[in-house]
């Protein structure tokens, strides 16, 4: 084989190399799209483990809380009184809105043809906009505003006779006086001035009219806002006081959690659901970076292999050397075919994390790892953080694979634990 | 880590001070070393029978017996010389030392060091005063000019040597060398508890040196039996871990053979002691007042010791026979002295004056010069300062996590080890139980690095703001996880941003919420297209949200 001929052969190798590097990414999209599922999921987890500890605003319900989740706040603010309260401000705001007369005449000032604010605004924008058509003839004069408001062919004009301005203005004013056919630019200044004066009264009275619309119109927000609220307002404090519970319970260290549960097989069954969910969150995340970036280096490689051996042979000493075939060939290998194999085995790896569903296996009271719950030990995880440093302060740790069997209680599937439903 | 290594080698026989005194330069040799970077590996050789008092302080020692030993256990002198000189030729000549380290025999004490002082990249003499004549041997001089630096220990009221005659230069002056200075000593009712002293019990320390003496045993019965008579006087009989004699037991008697004594002076009410280096210096350094006696050797002249501190009032005179004997009227005499409350005021109060400080480091510093470049190790002192290796031996906070501490603030180079300890000190003086020092650092590193003095004050007193705010949750495995949550904001004020996070920390508390869920409203608000303000925009809108009276 001529040196040519390699050359055709190498480009096109690294061609397709650049092209599976530039895939990577779309390859592993299922990933991205597993992460989204199993976050949907942990979100509906989290929200239902709001819901069983709090499932209505009753005393009972209420003063479990603290003790089951640690969340002191309604301690401190009694969801019922709060909701008394809020009633109590809530009907006050809607008695004073009722009894404000911009509220009681709101048909009246803004009525889309009649109403008096509407007609208010619509007549001061009509004389804007005609005083804005007169005096856009001055003001689409380049530099008329400009030598109007420096006081131009006036006592107030400051220019230095000896500066380019003064005569730049001079010209300018010129021809400015002499385009609109008067004697001198006082002529023009005389008649451009009251029209300016116009148009700040009346851009004024519009704006004023504008805000006395707007005023009401929040007016009526506000009162629709009040009366949904208070109409609803048991649903509302009590999603109000879940939603705070939740973004508490999505932080509480899992363990801590799963104590404070006492027992309760449906919130430990949540509690370790959802940190099964964040592991395998966490760990897929790691094994696909990992295999994403060993596959990077793979493709790499061999490109700058070939591409030594397109600099090598591009010099001109080797231009007419004959190459052996298959030694070419070699330098040429397809790494894919061996990358292909090893992501076949990352996959199957990848889908006993990614899709692992028996959660209850769990046991907090014993040594052991999620990973290796989920992987029944048989995948060495060193290259995640947490099971590394696991394996180096526990260094007589081993996988037991009985702990990956039901534990003899019967356990509720966390599938089937009803919304909202207290059950202890 | 760059790495120095460093022989030390210090001959004794009946007594522990050359050991003692070449540990105590060689423990801040290696601190400072550390400061500069320099990891050191430091070597002992040495014929002291104590030599277990170089592996507390966490040096090796290579041990030879000493010449005391040889003849008592009646090996040939020749063949022992022999042995131990091709012992000493063969070990040097092995680990090939950046530095050599001797202390007041520069040729060794019969000549062992003569063929090894070439071998050396760098070699310090301590040259602590001998007796005239045997300064003014040949053999002892002609030594001196082959040592790189030679550190001499100028003790109060002797005169200055004119051994240095031609190579002044080489020569710099330093006051006591002692293994521990005043400020590391055991505060008095610990050493009291630790000496076994009884309630408000007079405590006198009896001291015969290292206790390898011949006369030790005689000196000490003589002065333990004229105290048996007294009533509450308790005695701490520091018989040295040389002492081979009978020991002396009572119900009023500490029976001390352990080194590194000194650490429980301030538990001492009076001593009586034998005028050796290490026990005469540790003693008015320590501020005791003391009577001295003097025992013979071979090159150190106790008696011209005792006479300079009498002169200048630090310490009383008392007089042993030639068999270490001290008579019932001379202790008497010193007894009245000691106990009188005015008299011991005086004398405590000269006796610090006389020996103000511990120059230990001070002469580690002038033999590091000879290896370490003059910046680097002007750098390295500044850190280097008591201060800060109290702290750093304290045990308050693990050596990981105080030299990533130490990391964090190398950037303000302007800040001294006394600095350093003083803003660390605050750190682990802190609320919490737990690693205060690993929050600290989770905390500061969220924030911009420090670069000079001002900004690691502000640091440290910013953290401790915060965590008076965490501490108020009561919850440390929280705080551990709202620490780490806590997003990256290193480029933004560091000020504004630990007064708003305060702050809120502040309102979620007053507002009855969890550590967990102030970390959720920071997340829910932190919007990180904001750059370097988004966690203060965060925080302020999560105060503001905590605040919300109509908000649940």
């Amino acid at each position: 084989m001529n040196v040519q001929q390699f050359f055709r052969l190498a480009n096109q190798r690294i061609a397709e190399l650049q092209q599976a590097l530039n895939q990577l990414k779309t390859d592993y999209s299922k990933h991205d799209q597993r992460t989204g599922e199993l976050q949907q999921t942990r979100e509906a987890a989290l929200t239902e483990l709001a819901t069983v500890n709090l499932p209505a605003l009753v005393p009972q319900a209420i003063a479990e809380v603290e003790t089951r989740t640690g969340y002191g706040k309604f301690r401190q603010i009694d969801p019922i009184e709060y909701k008394q309260r809020e009633r109590v401000r809530l009907s006050k705001l809607i008695a004073d809105i009722q009894a404000d007369p911009k509220f009681i005449n709101r048909q009246q000032l803004l009525e889309p043809t009649a109403g008096e604010l509407t007609l208010k605004a619509q007549k001061a924008k009509q004389e804007l906009d005609l005083i804005q058509s007169a005096i856009g003839r001055y003001e689409a004069e380049p530099d008329f505003v400009s030598l109007y408001e420096r006081g131009y062919d006036t006592d107030d004009y400051k220019e230095s006779i000896f500066s380019f301005r003064f005569y730049g203005d001079w010209r300018r004013g010129d021809a400015i006086v002499e385009k609109f056919g008067v004697e001198n630019f006082a002529v023009l200044r005389a008649a451009y001035e009251p029209l300016r004066r116009s148009r700040e009264l009346y851009s004024k009275d519009y704006q004023d009219a504008q805000a006395a619309i707007e005023d009401v119109r929040r007016l009526i927000a506000q009162f629709n806002e009040a009366k949904q609220r208070l109409d609803n307002l048991a649903h509302v404090v009590l999603e109000e006081c879940q939603t705070a519970l939740r973004e508490h319970l999505a932080y509480v260290d899992r363990e801590q959690l799963f104590e404070w549960s006492k027992g309760d097989r449906i919130r430990e069954a949540l509690v370790k659901k959802i940190h099964g969910l964040e592991k395998q969150i966490e760990y897929t995340k790691t094994m696909t970076s990992r295999q994403m970036q060993e596959e990077s280096r793979v493709l790499n490689e061999a490109i700058i292999k070939i591409k030594r051996k397109i600099t090598k042979f591009g010099r001109p000493k080797n231009a007419y050397v004959t190459l052996n075939d298959a030694e070419v060939y070699a330098w040429l290998a397809d790494p894919r075919q061996k990358l292909s194999a090893r992501r076949e085995r990352f996959w199957r790896q990848y889908d006993r994390v990614a899709y692992y569903d028996r959660y209850d296996y769990y046991d907090y009271t014993r040594d052991m790892l999620w990973w290796d719950l989920m992987t029944d030990g048989r995948v060495d995880g060193n290259f995640i953080p947490e099971v590394y440093e696991y394996h180096q302060q526990n260094p007589n740790y081993h996988w037991d694979s009985s702990y990956a069997e039901p534990t003899p209680v019967l356990t509720p599937d966390y599938n089937d634990i009803p919304s909202g439903v207290e059950v202890s | 880590m760059r790495s120095l290594t460093v022989v030390a080698y210090a001959v004794n026989g009946a007594g522990l001070g050359h050991l003692t005194r070449v540990l105590a330069v060689l423990r801040w040799m290696r601190r400072i070393a550390k400061c500069a970077g320099t990891r050191l590996d430091a070597y002992v050789l040495t014929t002291s029978e104590a030599s277990d008092l170089a592996l507390r302080e966490g040096f090796a020692a290579f041990k030879l017996p000493s010449k005391t030993a040889v003849r008592d256990a009646e090996i040939p002198k020749e063949d022992y010389l022999r042995l131990a000189r091709q012992w000493i030729w063969h070990s040097v000549g092995l680990l090939k030392p950046d530095l050599l380290l001797v202390d007041t025999f520069p040729g060794g004490t019969f000549g062992e060091l003569g063929p090894v002082l070439d071998v050396p990249a760098k070699k310090v003499f301590i040259h602590r005063a001998v007796k005239e004549d045997f300064a003014r041997l040949d053999g002892y001089r002609a030594f001196l000019p082959q040592y790189d630096r030679i550190i001499a220990i100028e003790e109060p009221g002797a005169e200055p040597t004119s051994l240095y005659e031609g190579f002044e230069w080489r020569a710099r002056t330093v006051g006591p060398i002692l293994l521990r200075g005043r400020d590391e000593l055991h505060p008095r009712a610990e050493a009291r508890r630790r000496l076994g002293i009884p309630g408000d019990a007079f405590a006198v320390w009896v001291g015969a040196g290292g206790g390898g003496d011949f006369t030790a045993e005689k000196t000490l019965r003589s002065i333990a039996t004229y105290f048996s008579e007294k009533k509450n006087v308790h005695l701490v009989i520091g018989a040295g871990p040389l002492y081979r004699g009978e020991p002396l037991r009572g119900h009023n008697i500490t029976w001390h053979t352990e080194p590194l004594a000194a650490l429980d002076f301030p538990g001492l009410d009076a001593a009586i002691s034998a005028a050796g280096f290490n026990s005469f210096y540790e003693l008015l350094n320590a501020g005791i007042p003391s009577a001295f006696f003097a025992q013979e050797k071979i090159a150190d002249d106790q008696s011209r010791r005792i006479q300079a501190a009498t002169d200048a009032g630090a310490a009383l005179f008392i007089t042993a026979d030639s068999t270490g004997e001290i008579s019932n009227d001379a202790l008497d005499f010193s007894f009245r002295r000691l106990t009188d409350e005015t008299s011991r005021t005086a004398l405590s109060e000269a006796a610090t004056a006389f020996v103000p400080t511990n120059f230990a480091r001070e002469a580690a510093r002038l033999a590091l010069q000879v290896v370490i470049d003059r910046h680097e190790l002007d750098d390295a002192m500044n850190l280097a300062t008591p201060a800060f290796f109290k702290l750093l031996d304290s045990g308050k906070a693990t050596s990981e996590s105080l030299e990533r501490a130490l990391k964090w603030f190398d950037g303000a180079t302007d800040l001294t080890g006394d600095e350093m300890a003083d803003l660390l000190s605050r750190v682990l003086s802190g609320p919490g139980d737990s690693d205060r020092l690993r929050w600290f650092l989770t905390f500061a590193k969220r924030f911009p690095k420090p670069t000079d003095e001002h900004q690691c004050e502000q640091l440290v007193e910013g953290w401790l703001a915060v965590q008076n705010a965490l501490a108020a949750f009561n919850n440390p495995r929280g705080t551990g996880g709202f620490l780490n949550g806590l997003p990256l904001a290193r480029r933004a004020d560091f000020e504004a941003q630990t007064v708003a996070l305060e702050e809120f920390l502040r309102a979620v508390h007053a507002g009855g919420e969890t550590i967990y869920r102030a970390q959720a409203l920071i997340d829910r608000h932190h919007d990180a297209s904001l750059g370097d303000r988004a966690l203060l925009v965060a925080l302020e809108k999560a105060t503001e949200e905590v605040r919300d009276e109509q908000r649940i």
